[in-house]
């Protein structure tokens, strides 16, 4: 959700944050990351409340008061549908924070803001820098949060990455790469009910959806698009993600995420005060990840490029599948080169290739021509 | 130790290519391209080339059409599209005009159920 409020103060400039300047990201970047933690919080709360509409007066009064309160956040695509159909909201896709959070950034911010709090091995903070970090603190990791419902915490589960981790497994049935920031294996409850079909599926979605693009002018011999195999594979991802979003469950851990990671990726999004002062500029978000880990003593993801690229595309990818928009008359969106639907797709094939070492664009099994042939009767 | 080699095919590539090359010179075989070769030179190869891509307009119509996007689809993509692209990319919508970002509040229609079971998703293909 960070994201869209970036991308908000971006178009359209935001007066009580000092941007007057339209289409100026440093700005935006700087307003956001300067922000106060409640004011995050609170539009954050905004944002659940327009796809959830649970809260009560005094809660809606008191979100009157943040600096963002009139900026509107983007509508759901669908709203739940007592008692319990899932809706389709219109913040970023769970597999966006879990590809994002794959570079390891969490653990290393979290050692960052661990570091400067205890010490001063990474020198002293910047104003700007100190604002960022009690930020952090209160997105990350919790600290004296106002509103604490939509950190999805509490003292039953008060580990947010083990939270997050938990809704990775059932919703897309993978785990992170990495352990503990001390490599230790992350224990998490494991729940029982889990997409566990669901890379197989995605990868064989993407596989076709490639042997679709290569094919897309391809009018003579050798045409192998299937386009019912494509509609019927984006069908069944639909049916296995929505399974898993009856009566709103993960929706609010899913925004959790989302705000989470969104956070960390605006962190490392370009040369800001708080990459200054941690001495890792770069002219990658990858990079600044990699120094900034460098210095704190935690490796980032040696696919940290590959991951931080296609998370905007998988989200997008996976959101519309999930929206029923798909349908057999126009699977053809899904490939269509030069849009943004087919250039999401296009983008997540490259990287996911890159990301998990599977050559998605060659056949699982090639063609045996030597295979077996049924004999004739005699 | 010596092993057998097999001389056919090997990978689906190849076998493309393969395909390729023989469509290409049964066409050619069909419209006399190689007596043309040696009576009248490159120039009415490439004459021939030109009617054979004629003669494969009809194919062409074959292949992948526009897709037939109905109104609540088509808003939920452009809703989609400004939630979760960035700004500073150039996006062009299914249809290749350049994708506008209203930034909506709430539908002011009543939101239909989406979840669609597979009863359903079959009656629509029966009906479709």
């Amino acid at each position: 959700m960070i994201r869209q409020l970036v991308n908000y103060i971006f178009e359209f400039g935001h007066a009580a944050s000092g941007v007057t300047q339209l289409k100026d990201m440093n700005a935006a970047t700087t307003a956001v990351l300067t922000a106060d933690p409640l004011d995050l919080t609170l539009y954050i709360e905004q944002v659940w409340n327009s796809y959830s509409p649970t809260a009560g007066p005094a809660r809606r009064e008191l979100w009157k008061l943040g600096r963002f309160q009139d900026i509107p956040p983007p509508a759901p695509i669908a709203l739940p549908n007592p008692p319990g159909d899932p809706g389709i909201p219109s913040w970023d896709h769970l597999a966006y924070s879990y590809v994002l959070e794959n570079t390891r950034a969490t653990q290393i911010l979290r050692r960052v803001v661990s570091q400067y709090r205890s010490g001063e091995s990474l020198g002293v903070p910047s104003p700007q820098t100190r604002r960022w970090l009690e930020s952090t603190e209160a997105l990350l990791h919790g600290a004296a949060n106002l509103i604490a419902p939509w950190l999805s915490t509490s003292s039953a589960r008060n580990d947010s990455e083990y939270v997050r981790r938990n809704a990775y497994w059932r919703l897309l049935g993978m785990d992170l790469a990495h352990g503990t920031p001390d490599n230790g294996p992350a224990e998490y409850v494991k729940a029982t009910a889990a997409n566990t079909d669901f890379v197989r599926l995605f990868e064989e979605l993407l596989y076709e959806l490639w042997r679709a693009i290569s094919n897309i002018n391809n009018q003579v011999a050798g045409n192998e698009t299937d386009k019912d195999r494509i509609f019927r594979i984006a069908q069944e991802l639909q049916y296995v993600l929505r399974s898993r979003r009856l009566g709103e469950m993960l929706d609010r851990e899913e925004l959790a995420a989302a705000t989470v990671l969104g956070w960390v990726e605006l962190t490392v999004s370009n040369d800001n005060f708080v990459v200054a002062d941690l001495k890792a500029q770069s002219t990658s978000s990858a990079n600044r990840l990699r120094m900034i880990g460098s210095r704190v003593g935690l490796p980032a993801h040696s696919k940290s490029a590959a991951l931080l690229s296609m998370s905007e595309h998988i989200s997008f990818l996976l959101r519309t599948i999930e929206s029923a928009v798909i349908t057999e008359s126009n699977v053809t969106m899904l490939y269509q080169p030069g849009t943004g639907l087919g250039e999401a797709t296009r983008r997540v094939i490259t990287e996911w290739s890159a990301a998990t070492g599977k050559d998605l664009k060659a056949r699982a099994r090639p063609v045996d021509v030597n295979r077996a042939r049924l004999v004739a009767v005699k | 130790m010596a092993t057998d080699k097999h001389s056919g095919a090997s990978g689906p590539a190849l076998e493309a290519r393969i395909a390729v090359l023989e469509e290409l010179f049964v066409r050619l075989a069909q419209a006399g391209a190689t007596e043309c070769i040696l009576e009248n030179g490159f120039k009415t190869i490439s004459d021939r080339l030109q009617s054979i891509a004629d003669q494969m307009a009809p194919l062409r119509s074959l292949g992948p059409g526009e897709p037939q996007v109905a109104a609540e689809e088509d808003d939920r993509l452009r809703n989609l599209e400004a939630a979760l692209i960035s700004p500073q990319r150039t996006v062009k919508h299914w249809n290749g005009t350049p994708s506008e970002r209203p930034r909506k509040m709430l539908p002011d229609r009543p939101v239909e159920t989406l979840y669609d079971t597979r009863e359903q998703t079959n009656q629509r293909r029966t009906a479709s």
